[in-house]
């Protein structure tokens, strides 16, 4: 995300004001992975600085090649949990060769802002697309509190770029090509549980995860 | 409010023949107008009994036998003694309730050298009330202990910390001995004032590594909070509502059936409490919100020390703007005059603390942290007196030494990163129903040390600055050679052996993480003269709150600038630019900061603190955006005025200064962390300062 740094947001009274308001342009809900020639989802969002609403504002997607990948709309409510971020989903196609390219949502600066005869400064937010092969194996891990050899629901599954999290069996299935990773799997209030794989077939791993207690005096001071 | 006058089931009377009465706490001048055992002399009267010049110009306002400066460990030790061996005792403290530190202390005392709960665990017994229901939890041979072991272990010369420090080589001789011989009588003087100790369970810093010692003090949950019957209800413990506190406990007591049995609890209410009911019990008196800052000596830097003068330090409810109230209030001194002078017949015993919550003091040892936004641990219990150096700073205007103020920065957790963010206060957990939570505004939110792979963490001008992840690692527990024995790890370490220093053993148990120094570190908004460091904040987004399901609301967290949201990262640091109160210039990077968190996130690697080394990356990218404070904290000072084994303070010529003890933090050389330190000097204190001439 970036602002395009703007001049005064509200001009002296009386006068018109010559810059335009500041925007932010947010992207997220990007999936970690999209194999080769998919279409995936993300969401836009763009915020005025001075919180206009986005009539007549367009937003943008570009690839790495500058080519314009989707055009949205915002909505015409905030993001939930937001005073003035109005959104836009769009779907997207993804290249047909694998590796991490970079992408761009622009807001279109050509609205104009509410009771001011303001234009708003364009904004680029650049994103990263990574595109995948096929995936060859499946490692399925089974995430295991150390001291209660209870299944941790809701554990954060990682071999870069592939995440996932364990469901309420404390089991995730990530499907990778073969190759090299380094697993993690955290979170939960438990510290990561790290092993270096060389993935060549489906295999499983438990992970058994310490459970992050809080320090005692003991631990602290003994 | 903190008033509980009438709580149920304590109600202490004074002992009118041992409490200070108005005969035995004026000699000289006309009483005037006070509560039960105060005293007022009538201004503008002078004491012709005291010869000396300087008392010539001075106006008492009061006077008894012993006058200490502070109602905390050392303080309420000292006046209990003192009181037992029949002096007049006036506590002053600038808190509006007693007990200081101690009161938010996790109540874990480490005596020693042969102590009564030693000695009742070798036997395999219950206390005296048979509360104790499980089964001691050392072997025996780990709680053989004596004088001679305990003095050697807080001498041993060859001992290296994790951190590569020397905890107990730097210290004095005579008040490590003198702090040996008189644990085993305090520890019983101590149950002898309705303070109940559990099993004896492993050590505490700084107080030996031979044997086991610590024990920790715990009252039992029952229908009433009765300090006689050892009890407390689960309202007054906190156990009740894990979101409040109570005006008893500051912070919720600790379960504490492991060493005691079921339904026993554990923290410093259970300590600071039984002595503050013993201490009013027996017509100790208490003049509260009263900062003392000078003393009184015949000449500036000679004769004997005369007295204290001392100022009006009230503290007021943040909500009702109200004088607030101690717990208990009988034997208080309802003083509110600006100034008071007071007399002390025989001596002033200064137990007000250290000088962690002073940055000016406390840049000798650590320049970086006069930055003001780090305070010592318990401000909003504390109060802005809190841990203000006034002892050392009166000390040594009156010719006082100093002694071990290197050790300062030789205790290796005495400064720290919180866990618990989003609170300036983040050293203690107290929640609403403590009269001070409003000081405090918000509880603040404890990530854990897992918790801190959610976040990016980065200074006042938004700048990245350490692998977030080892932030908050402390210094593993101390290990020697042999099989890394320390009491409850194995008995192996054997003192005074150079095998525990080599060099070879001491890069194998090395164990220390510099983040809380890259934390301080100047940065381009570092401006002259003090070139602050500034806040730190945690930032994340969305996501983070949802996969780990934190509760980021009030109590936890409040609007009190230290935790903001906001729509975008370019707001976030706007309103935190706006809303905290130190910082003092503009997150100018955080917007490319997180965009190159991303990156890194999107590349699976760090390349400025490789921190996929530890810990998966996560991206910052959904909305809403979150900052919490981080804070540095100072936890406790070891540096201070010099004392001998009487606990007297001693001049820079060696010599002792007469009328003038002190104990606790206000003591440097001996550098032993925790409450045993100051209770012991306050033992020793209050069974000296009774043999000083009366003036």
């Amino acid at each position: 995300m970036s602002e395009v740094e703007a001049g005064t947001d509200v001009p002296p009274e009386g006068e018109a004001s010559a810059s335009p308001h500041g925007t932010s342009v947010v992207v997220w809900d990007a999936p970690s992975t999209v194999e080769c020639g998919k279409t995936f989802g993300v969401k836009l969002g763009v915020k005025c600085s001075a919180e206009c609403r986005p009539d007549g504002w367009t937003i943008e997607v570009l690839d790495h090649d500058g080519t314009v990948r989707a055009t949205a709309a915002p909505s015409d409510e905030p993001w939930p949990g937001t005073t003035a971020l109005y959104f836009a989903e769009v779907e997207l196609s993804a290249p047909d060769t694998d590796g991490l390219y970079s992408w761009e949502a622009k807001a279109l600066g050509t609205g104009l802002a509410d009771d001011l005869d303001t234009a708003h400064a364009e904004c680029i937010t650049p994103f990263g697309v990574r595109v995948v092969p096929t995936p060859e194996c499946v490692l399925t891990v089974v995430a295991i509190d150390m001291e209660s050899q209870t299944p941790v629901e809701g554990a954060k599954v990682v071999l870069h770029p592939y995440k996932t999290f364990t469901d309420e069996r404390g089991v995730a299935e990530v499907s990778v090509p073969r190759g090299e990773y380094r697993l993690f799997v955290s979170g939960r209030k438990h510290f990561p549980f790290k092993s270096d794989c060389d993935v060549q077939t489906d295999f499983t791993i438990r992970a058994e995860l310490a459970l992050d207690l809080e320090l005692t005096d003991a631990d602290i001071w003994s | 409010m903190a008033t509980k006058s009438d709580h149920p089931g304590n109600d202490p009377k004074l002992d009118n023949e041992k409490g200070l009465d108005r005969r035995e706490f004026v000699k000289t001048g006309v009483a005037v107008g006070l509560g039960a055992g105060g005293a007022l002399l009538e201004p503008g009267k002078a004491d012709a009994q005291v010869p000396a010049t300087r008392a010539q110009q001075t106006v008492w306002d009061y006077e008894a036998d012993v006058v200490i400066a502070g109602g905390g460990c050392a303080g309420l030790t000292a006046a209990i003694r003192a009181r037992d061996l029949g002096a007049s005792v006036l506590v002053i403290d600038q808190n509006f309730d007693l007990g200081g530190r101690m009161l938010h202390s996790a109540a874990r005392m480490s005596l020693g050298g042969g102590d009564p709960v030693q000695q009742r665990d070798i036997r395999g017994e219950s206390d005296r009330e048979g509360l104790i229901t499980v089964a001691p939890l050392e072997d025996p041979e780990e709680l053989d202990d004596d004088v001679e072991l305990l003095f050697t272990d807080l001498t041993d010369w060859s001992v290296i910390d994790p951190k590569g420090q020397n905890p107990y080589r730097y210290n004095e001789r005579e008040l490590a001995r003198a702090w040996a011989e008189n644990c085993p009588a305090t520890r019983q003087f101590l149950m002898d004032n309705y303070v109940r100790f559990s099993r004896v369970s492993s050590t505490h810093g700084g107080g030996g590594l031979s044997r086991a010692r610590l024990a920790n003090c715990f009252l039992m949950l029952g229908d009433k909070t009765d300090i006689k019957a050892g009890t407390v209800t689960a309202e007054d413990a906190g156990v009740a509502d894990r979101e409040r506190s109570s005006a008893f406990s500051p912070l919720r007591m600790n379960n504490a059936s492991r060493l005691v049995g079921p339904n026993a609890v554990t923290n410093g209410a259970a300590l600071s409490r039984a002595l503050e009911f013993s201490a009013r019990e027996k017509g100790v008196e208490f003049m509260l919100h009263r900062r003392f800052d000078e003393i009184v000596r015949e000449e500036p830097v000679a004769g004997r020390v005369l007295g204290i003068k001392a100022q009006y330090s009230p503290r007021q409810h943040p909500e009702t703007g109200e004088l607030m109230q101690s717990y208990w209030q009988n034997g208080n001194v309802d003083e509110r005059r600006e100034t008071v002078n007071i007399r002390a017949r025989q001596a002033v015993i200064l137990a007000s603390g250290g000088h962690a919550g002073n940055p000016e003091v406390r840049s000798m040892f650590y320049p970086a942290l006069r930055e003001p936004a780090f305070p010592t641990s318990g401000r909003a219990l504390l109060g802005p007196g809190g841990q203000d150096a006034s002892a050392l700073i009166a000390g040594l205007r009156v010719g006082a030494n100093l002694a071990g103020m290197q050790q300062n920065v030789s205790y290796y957790t005495t400064f720290h990163i919180s866990t618990r963010l989003g609170t300036r206060d983040a050293y203690t957990g107290m929640m609403p129903g403590h009269p001070t939570f409003g000081f405090r505004g918000s509880a603040g939110f404890n990530v854990g040390s897992a918790g801190f792979e959610e976040f990016i963490a980065v200074n006042q001008v938004g700048k990245r600055f350490f692998n977030e992840v080892r932030l908050p690692a402390r210094p593993g527990p101390s290990a020697y050679p042999g099989d890394g024995g320390a009491p409850g790890r194995g008995l192996a370490h054997t003192p005074l052996d150079w095998r525990n220093c080599r060099k070879e053993w001491v890069r194998e148990m090395y164990d220390y993480d510099h983040g809380l120094d890259a934390a301080l570190a100047m940065n381009e908004g570092s401006e002259a003269p003090d070139y602050y460091s500034g806040p730190i904040w945690a930032v994340f987004d969305q996501d983070a709150v949802d996969r780990n399901g934190w509760e980021l609301h009030y109590p936890y967290v409040a609007d009190n600038g230290y935790f903001f949201r906001a729509d975008t990262i370019e707001d976030l640091a706007n309103r935190i630019a706006a809303g905290n109160e130190f910082q003092r210039v503009p997150l100018s990077y955080l917007a490319e900061t997180v965009a190159t968190w991303n990156g890194y996130v999107d590349a699976g690697a760090d390349p400025e603190f490789e921190r996929e080394v530890d810990a998966p990356l996560n991206h910052i990218a959904t909305p809403p955006f979150y900052a919490l404070s981080i804070m540095v904290i100072w936890h406790d000072s070891y540096g201070g005025l010099r004392v001998n084994g009487r606990q007297q303070v001693v001049d820079m010529q060696g010599q002792v200064i007469p009328g003038l003890y002190a104990g606790g933090e206000a003591v440097g050389g001996f550098n032993k962390h925790g409450l045993g330190k100051g209770h012991v000097h306050g033992y020793i204190a209050g069974t000296h300062v009774v043999e000083e001439p009366s003036s």
